[in-house]
């Protein structure tokens, strides 16, 4: 590659469009009088390099976009967005119907990148390239400051993917007379996660109970083989195996036949868990494994443990229980939950819908937050959310909506639901686009003045 | 010598051009179906009663809206167009030509039930639909035949029976019979509920005795019930409660009346709430309950006018009934009619400064292509522009009154994208004429303006939807309406535009009027690369705008979801067209088959992500849009490979010795 093809920005724009100079880099000179470092940081802050990963992205969003139809959304996002690399495939088509319209489609399997690795080059290259080597002149201005808000954008989505996370908070509203319901949840300072799992072991040490976590990557390994899970100090190991991710516990009848192990039930024909297809949409999935648990060696205990949460109702859960040495402990597999360093009361829901029709026109949610000894009321409505240290609760859903006698939903009372989020970078992207429309807005009405001023117009307009 | 090469391409052209104007006068002269039946109704509705008529407010999907934006909504739907027309032929043999407003074929419907029922309505594109259904195929054009309502009723078991069965399958996977099928049990289903409205008044329930004597007629109707609804009440009151005591014809006609309270499954609500009554209008039937059990007032004369208006032997008194109808219908809505707003929204449809604004365009249209050939007529330009201008203003003042009836910013649905995007390219072209005046943009302005406000008005008979309906909760909020919306929707606008200019550069190069290096060529790539760089403000901001909404009302900024997808596609094309640009990567001829590509990816963006049933902003699926959809890539790719073919041939075209004349 010559210091030509990585430095173009020198060649002279006699095509008469671009303004070549806007990107003039500092660094000049012939590919020999460069040293080897030099010549590696050119490469990557090349406006070509930009240009490729632009349009490798642009690519990998299209595709990206096409593989959801089959994929759904979550699957594609991670093979497609959040991946190191995949082989993406175009699914031909005309007119919106298949080619050739039976079952084997005609596809073109295309190697790529991932978004993820793409998008870490294109914050090198636009760091090194349009900021650094950019010429520092007046006219640049506008290129610069945008430049700095697409860095702080790309910054923001990163942090986003590192250190959020996200899950359900659902609240009965408070009976406004009488007693409260057993069983329903109608304040929290929890929020649980929406598809992350994790393996909770517990001891019950009389009035406190001691947790251990598991985070769902480490059990990962038992979809197909058995995972050992042990601590210092625990008086047993854990052995895990068959990990279902989508799968219900069944009885086993007498003529069923099971691949999955069938554990002994007093009375009873038996318990297994029964394997579901896993479905593109991660909330629909539950997941269960079977778990053993092991006691120098030989097996002192055995059981099956499974569940999703039951949200708006109260966290009652039914771990799998053992004794062992006269202590009391319990195995759960349940979605992940998180504090908050507040409570959340749900006081009132109200839900209207336009006039005649059940399309609702708002759905709104007065809540008591308890912060410390301080109480206040907010109210969180679509586009509206409440923000709290941190922390960003927005009304999403609502229920019941199972239709009552009179075909409409089934409620009052109502219960709310809302998604928790805790991002560090949650409204950095504002604070970006605003950089970046100053920038762009900056830089084109310098250009246009320029022209409008230009011996190029006077040329192309006579 | 521009004229010239000008002449010479309309020589080559004059073939697929004569086959042109035939395919489009075939469009025109379409044989108007004949109506095949008693004719009831022997003149026309006045137009003063149509006009009154069309300002009745009624509430439909959640919204008060006139009976004519009703009217027109379900014409739509069922009829696929904005009138209806047919002949019927007289007694002497003679053939007469009618076109009903869909308000006058709504009072039809109503008035007349069974003259409308044998309107030539339901088009069937494909006779395998006819035979699917066991009707008999006469032909009346080659290609798609009209059938009536009634025609339809005989089949309507067999047509449920299909239509359920092939509902099972995806729509995308339907055949176009299957399709067809499907589409006519809908459009039949509309068409029955709007007739059950006020079915009712047609009927008459025999009575004797008692009955007879309250009605002082040997017979009972919705009109006399209503009138003499204290007495029967009271006559209700001595009943027991399994009905043992009742008369004969006390039963029937109780019966009768609890049919017609349930029977209307419409969703239109015709009577409008009591105070204090919540905002739910109902319909005829409910009313009429409610009259029984003891309300007073309009809702009474609502229901015996409506029976005059359905039931009176000469025209004129059915109109002076309806006139009584809607007098009693303001009165009984109370402070729930808003006659103002109805008003408007009916004067706003009646008007259709958009539907002007088309012809002003095209007028401006022909005075740029004058300008082409009197290139040194600063008049003509004037004209051509000032017309332009006087055009916007129209679309302008529509998309205004649009905003002052909704309430919202202009864009709150698919709709509304074309008649802003067109709003947005003219203004974008005018201002970019004015900056390089040579009278390319001058003549793609009106154009593209006129073309936009076609494929709004395509659009909205063809979606058969009111588009001024209300908001689903998330969409509700004028902030981001304005921001985001509006800044998107720009920036699809740039992206097309760019689009065409670079189009334009193709066809120049390829019928060589232009050669790349002349000043015009140069002129047109200034800007489309002008009109890409504010596409790009607009894209960037609008793109993240959008984000930042998403975190706002679901928590994430950026989900991957198609349409997200789409609008960063667009920045990401425009971005990396700017840099290759930049760096000397390309020149004219990669610039613009780029920004042709970009036009591609709006049309990705602003339509075909609706339509892959994934994501947030799936609007279910029609295939006339995706043949729309498919129409504009094969016309733009066409383009685009005539142009890379013409490039691949000639890459450094010589140029015309004569070419010094072009100005």
């Amino acid at each position: 590659m010559s210091a030509t093809d990585t430095d173009s920005a020198q060649v002279p724009g006699e095509s008469g469009a671009g303004d070549t100079s806007t990107a003039t880099t500092k660094v000049t000179g012939t590919a020999s009088q460069l040293g080897p470092l030099m010549r590696v940081v050119m490469t990557f802050s090349s406006q070509k390099l930009a240009v490729v990963l632009l349009v490798t992205l642009g690519l990998l969003t299209w595709l990206g976009t096409l593989a959801q139809i089959e994929g759904g959304l979550w699957a594609t996002q991670k093979e497609y967005f959040e991946s190191w690399g995949l082989i993406a495939e175009l699914p031909l088509s005309w007119w919106g119907s298949a080619i050739p319209s039976v079952e084997n489609q005609w596809v073109i399997k295309i190697p790529l990148p991932g978004a993820y690795p793409v998008m870490m080059l294109l914050f090198l290259n636009l760091l090194v390239g349009g900021m650094v080597r950019l010429k520092w002149r007046a006219k640049n201005t506008g290129v610069l400051i945008t430049h700095i808000g697409i860095a702080l954008l790309l910054l923001a989505g990163f942090v986003k993917m590192e250190y959020s996370y996200s899950g359900a908070l659902a609240l009965y509203e408070t009976p406004s007379s009488g007693p409260e319901v057993p069983n329903r949840q109608y304040e929290s300072s929890t929020f649980v996660s929406f598809h992350d799992y994790e393996l909770a072991l517990m001891k019950d040490n009389g009035d406190t109970v001691e947790e251990l976590v598991v985070p769902e990557s480490k059990l990962l390994g038992a979809i197909d083989d058995t995972v050992t899970l042990s601590g210092k100090g625990l008086p047993f190991e854990l052995q895990i195996h068959h990990y279902l991710v989508n799968c219900r516990p069944l009885s086993k009848g007498p003529m069923v036949r099971v691949t999955t192990p069938v554990l002994e039930e007093p009375g009873g024909p038996g318990i297994y868990l029964h394997p579901l297809k896993t479905s593109p949409d991660r909330e629909q999935n539950q997941t269960g494994v079977y778990v053993r648990v092991m006691v120098r060696g030989q097996q002192h205990a055995e059981g099956i443990i499974w569940g999703p949460g039951r949200l708006p109702f109260a966290q009652a859960r039914f771990p799998f229980v053992f004794e062992l040495e006269g202590a009391r402990w319990a195995v759960d597999l349940r979605k992940v939950i998180y504090e908050l360093p507040f409570k959340v009361r749900l006081s009132k829901f109200v839900k209207r819908d336009h006039p005649g029709t059940m399309t609702p026109a708002d759905f709104r949610s007065w809540v008591s937050v308890k912060d410390g000894g301080q109480e206040r009321e907010v109210q969180i409505w679509m586009n509206n959310p409440l923000r709290q240290d941190g922390y960003v609760a927005y009304q999403t859903n609502w229920g019941p909506q199972q239709p009552g006698p009179d075909g409409r939903p089934l409620g009052p009372p109502w219960y709310s639901v809302f998604e928790v989020a805790a991002n560090p970078s949650d409204q950095w992207p504002m604070w970006s686009c605003w950089v970046i429309g100053l920038g762009l807005f900056v830089h084109m009405i310098m250009k246009l003045s320029r022209f409008l001023k230009s011996s190029t117009r006077t040329n192309l307009t006579a | 010598m521009i004229g010239a090469t000008l002449g010479d391409v309309m020589k080559q052209l004059r073939l697929p051009l004569l086959v042109l104007l035939a395919f489009v006068l075939a469009a025109c002269s379409r044989p108007v179906p004949k109506y095949e039946h008693e004719v009831l109704r022997t003149e026309p509705w006045s137009a003063e009663v149509v006009a009154e008529m069309a300002s009745v407010a009624v509430q439909d999907n959640g919204r008060e809206k006139p009976l004519s934006v009703l009217a027109a909504i379900r014409l739509y739907k069922i009829h696929g167009s904005r009138d209806v027309k047919f002949s019927i032929i007289d007694s002497s043999g003679g053939e007469q030509k009618n076109t009903l407003s869909p308000t006058e074929w709504l009072l039809d419907v109503w008035c007349f039930p069974d003259q409308a029922g044998h309107y030539p309505l339901f088009r069937i594109e494909n006779s395998g639909v006819m035979d699917a259904l066991g009707l008999k195929n006469d032909g009346q054009t080659p290609g798609f035949v009209y059938i009536s309502y009634e025609q339809v009723f005989t089949v309507a078991t067999k047509l449920r029976e299909l239509a359920g069965e092939y509902s099972n399958v995806e729509a995308a996977q339907h055949s176009p019979v299957e399709a067809q099928v499907v589409g006519l049990w809908q459009q039949f289903i509309a068409y029955n509920q709007l007739q059950r409205q006020l079915e009712a008044f047609q009927y008459t329930v025999p009575v004797d005795g008692e009955l007879k004597e309250l009605f002082g007629s040997d017979y009972a109707d919705l009109g006399l019930i209503a009138t003499h609804a204290d007495g029967f009440r009271a006559m209700i009151s001595k009943l027991d409660s399994t009905l043992s005591n009742a008369s004969e014809s006390m039963l029937t006609l109780t019966k009768f009346i609890g049919s017609v309270a349930e029977n209307d499954a419409s969703g239109v609500g015709l009577v409008g709430p009591e105070e204090g009554e919540g905002d739910v209008w109902i319909p005829i039937g409910a009313a009429l309950e409610r009259v029984i059990k003891g309300q007073k007032g309009p809702v009474v004369d609502m229901i015996t006018s409506l029976q005059k208006a359905t039931n009176a032997k000469l025209l004129s008194d059915r109109e002076a009934a309806l006139l009584a109808y809607k007098a009693a219908s303001i009165a009984a809505a109370g402070s729930h009619y808003n006659q103002v707003q109805i008003e408007r929204e009916t004067n706003y449809y009646h008007s259709s400064w958009h539907y002007q604004a088309i012809h002003w365009f095209l007028f401006s249209f022909l005075l740029a292509a004058i300008t082409w050939m009197m290139p040194r007529s600063k008049l003509m330009w004037w004209a051509s522009m000032v017309v332009s201008i006087a055009a916007l203003g129209m679309l302008s003042y529509d998309l205004t009154l649009r905003c002052y009836i909704t309430g919202h910013p202009p864009i709150k649905n698919l709709y509304d994208t074309f008649l802003f995007i067109a709003w947005v390219s003219v203004l974008l072209l005018l201002a970019t004429e004015f900056v390089i005046p040579r009278r390319m943009a001058l003549a793609a302005a009106p154009f593209f303006g006129a073309l936009l406000i076609m494929f709004a008005r395509m659009y909205e008979v063809s979606n058969a939807a009111d588009t001024m309906d209300k908001l689903q909760a998330v969409l509700d909020s004028n902030f981001w309406l304005a921001t985001h919306v509006t800044t998107i929707n720009i920036g699809y606008a740039a992206g097309l535009v760019a689009a065409m200019l670079a189009y334009v550069w193709i066809f120049m190069r390829v019928t060589r009027i232009y050669h790349p290096s002349d000043v015009g060529a140069k002129a047109l790539i200034r800007m489309c690369y002008g009109v890409t760089c504010f596409g790009l403000l607009f894209s960037v901001v609008g793109t993240i705008l959008g984000g930042v909404w998403a975190n706002d009302s679901w928590g994430r900024f950026w989900g991957w979801d198609p349409k997200e997808n789409g609008a960063l596609m667009i920045c990401l094309a425009q971005i990396s067209l700017l840099h290759a640009r930049f760096s000397g990567w390309v020149r004219d001829v990669g610039f613009v088959v780029w920004a042709g590509i970009i036009g591609l990816v709006v049309v990705f963006s602003w339509f075909h992500v609706n339509l892959l049933q994934v994501g947030l902003h799936a609007y279910g699926f029609s295939s006339e849009l995706r043949d729309a959809v498919w129409i504009c890539y094969s016309a733009q790719g066409g383009i685009l490979v005539v142009g890379a073919i013409d490039v691949l041939l000639r890459p450094n075209p010589a140029r015309a010795s004569a070419k010094a004349g072009v100005t």
